[in-house]
């Protein structure tokens, strides 16, 4: 799989950012580099173009008539193998929702999660655009607004843009924690809950996201993010300190009744900000932590795929490179 | 001939298999080139397809049977070599331009060529015309398609299920 497409930057995160550029089967992980484990207020997010899970939204369609087509045609187009094949090649994520619109059959084939999986893992999706945090010195303080910039669009996806236009632009003053995966989730102001959003997809509306449990010690929220194939799964990291600078780090999961759920607890350790970031690779969550070059796997969805992957973690000048179907560089 | 072997008949004179297509054409190929048929492949590793008795395929006709052992004679040698690693840009250039070339034909014989390639299990056969006809897909509109395909027309409540999602997915029609 391609690692281009996620613009290298610094070596803190860089390490994270290689690994699930060349991992992720759905997207490039494109994020800013003070993102990893704390402050999220980069200078850009990038956002994905919309990919095939669009399809999956559509109702069904009229009856299949295949009384016409001739003997051949209709022996390659009745075998569910077969048009599979065709679909998955169709190139552009636009092509296949039209394809899914030719009828009954072929939107129900061309809309399954598994064949939706493996166009995304043929047709990587690529970078819609970008968020540009603008800080604005008004007469009542500096307040900060993010500003959509499309990526240069040389193909169809120029209209994804230009329909999606009045939902990508964020003039409130929300300031933005996540955007992949055609998902953004924002936070109005510090202590407020988020707000999570589908620019591409306006008729799913908004969803409300609590903040995670308190803690009886000092803590903060390091990251939060969507995963599934709607990208309708929940998760956030929270960082909590000791006093003698013991940093403990857990992971939540959204439950569908909106209640954060524990999936991981990490023991007390001492950590930098830097040295701990979430990697979401296929449908699993991982936990990176560059300090002691471990990867420790959250939650995983269940997907039965192996994850092949290839890791370079670059730490203190050393270049660490695994291969295998999974993690085990402790 | 090479002695009958259960390799993949590199050394020496190739061996050669005997295929018979439904209408009793009898077609003489090299293993190596058969084998790139899943199906045949054990049949041939058992030590099949040799001497007078060929491999009977009921389902694939003498014209499509030609077209599929032409792709699978020009595609041996580089299957050969585990994927081609070392096979040069030129050659695969090469093969790239005789794929392009292979699949410009109508559309009958793509439709027999797809359930052949099916059929025998040949993979990159399959991807090819796969590809072929979701090429004759890509940017068309739902009607477009069906009417390219040989759909019959929708029926006036499919016409306006297809408006309305039309709608909804514009963003997919510009």
């Amino acid at each position: 799989m391609a690692a281009d497409g996620s613009p290298i930057q610094d070596d803190a995160s860089t390490c994270y950012q290689s690994a699930a550029a060349v991992s992720r089967a759905a997207c490039y992980l494109v994020r800013d580099a003070s993102a990893g484990a704390g402050s999220a207020t980069g200078p850009g997010r990038f956002l994905e173009r919309a990919d095939a899970a669009g399809v999956s939204n559509l109702g069904g369609i009229g009856a299949d008539q295949d009384d016409g087509i001739s003997a051949a045609v209709s022996a390659v187009l009745g075998n569910d193998d077969l048009l599979r094949k065709i679909l998955l090649r169709v190139g552009l994520p636009n092509c296949l929702v039209r394809a899914a619109l030719v009828c009954k059959r072929w939107y129900l084939l061309a809309s399954t999660p598994a064949l939706l999986r493996r166009f995304r893992d043929l047709h990587l999706p690529g970078v819609l655009g970008y968020y540009i945090d603008l800080k604005l010195q008004l007469s009542r303080g500096i307040e900060s607004r993010q500003k959509f910039v499309p990526m240069p669009q040389p193909d169809l996806f120029e209209s994804v843009v230009r329909r999606a236009r009045s939902h990508l632009e964020l003039d409130i003053l929300e300031e933005i924690w996540y955007c992949r995966n055609g998902c953004i989730i924002t936070m109005l102001s510090l202590g407020s809950g988020f707000t999570a959003r589908w620019p591409l997809h306006p008729a799913r509306g908004t969803l409300q996201l609590p903040l995670p449990p308190e803690k009886d010690i000092y803590h903060y929220i390091g990251d939060i993010f969507s995963l599934g194939d709607n990208h309708n799964q929940f998760f956030c990291m929270q960082l909590g300190f000791h006093g003698d600078h013991q940093t403990v780090a857990d992971v939540y999961k959204l439950s569908e009744d909106g209640v954060w759920g524990i999936m991981f607890m990490s023991g007390a350790e001492k950590w930098m900000e830097a040295e701990l970031a979430h990697l979401c690779i296929g449908h699993a969550v991982y936990l990176l932590d560059c300090k002691r070059k471990a990867l420790q796997k959250v939650y995983d969805m269940g997907s039965k795929n192996m994850i092949m992957l290839v890791l370079s973690i670059r730490i203190d000048g050393a270049i660490l490179t695994n291969v295998g179907s999974e993690f085990d560089l402790g | 001939m090479a002695a009958p072997e259960s390799g993949d008949g590199n050394n020496g004179a190739a061996r050669m298999v005997t295929l018979i297509s439904s209408d009793n054409t009898r077609f003489e190929v090299e293993a190596a080139a058969a084998s790139l048929s899943q199906t045949l492949q054990l049949t041939i590793l058992d030590g099949g397809g040799g001497g007078g008795d060929g491999i009977p395929l009921p389902n694939v006709d003498s014209a499509t049977l030609s077209k599929v052992l032409e792709y699978c004679i020009k595609h041996a040698p580089a299957a050969a070599n585990g994927g081609a690693p070392n096979a040069t840009a030129v050659d695969r250039a090469e093969l790239e331009r005789f794929d392009n070339e292979f699949v410009n034909i109508d559309q009958s014989v793509l439709y027999s060529l797809i359930m052949a390639a099916h059929n025998l299990e040949i993979e990159g056969l399959q991807s090819l015309v796969a590809k072929k006809v979701a090429d004759m897909i890509k940017g068309k509109s739902p009607m477009e398609i069906r009417r390219t395909l040989g759909f019959p027309d929708p029926t006036p409540e499919e016409q306006a299920e297809m408006n309305a999602h039309m709608l909804e997915y514009g963003w997919a029609y510009e």
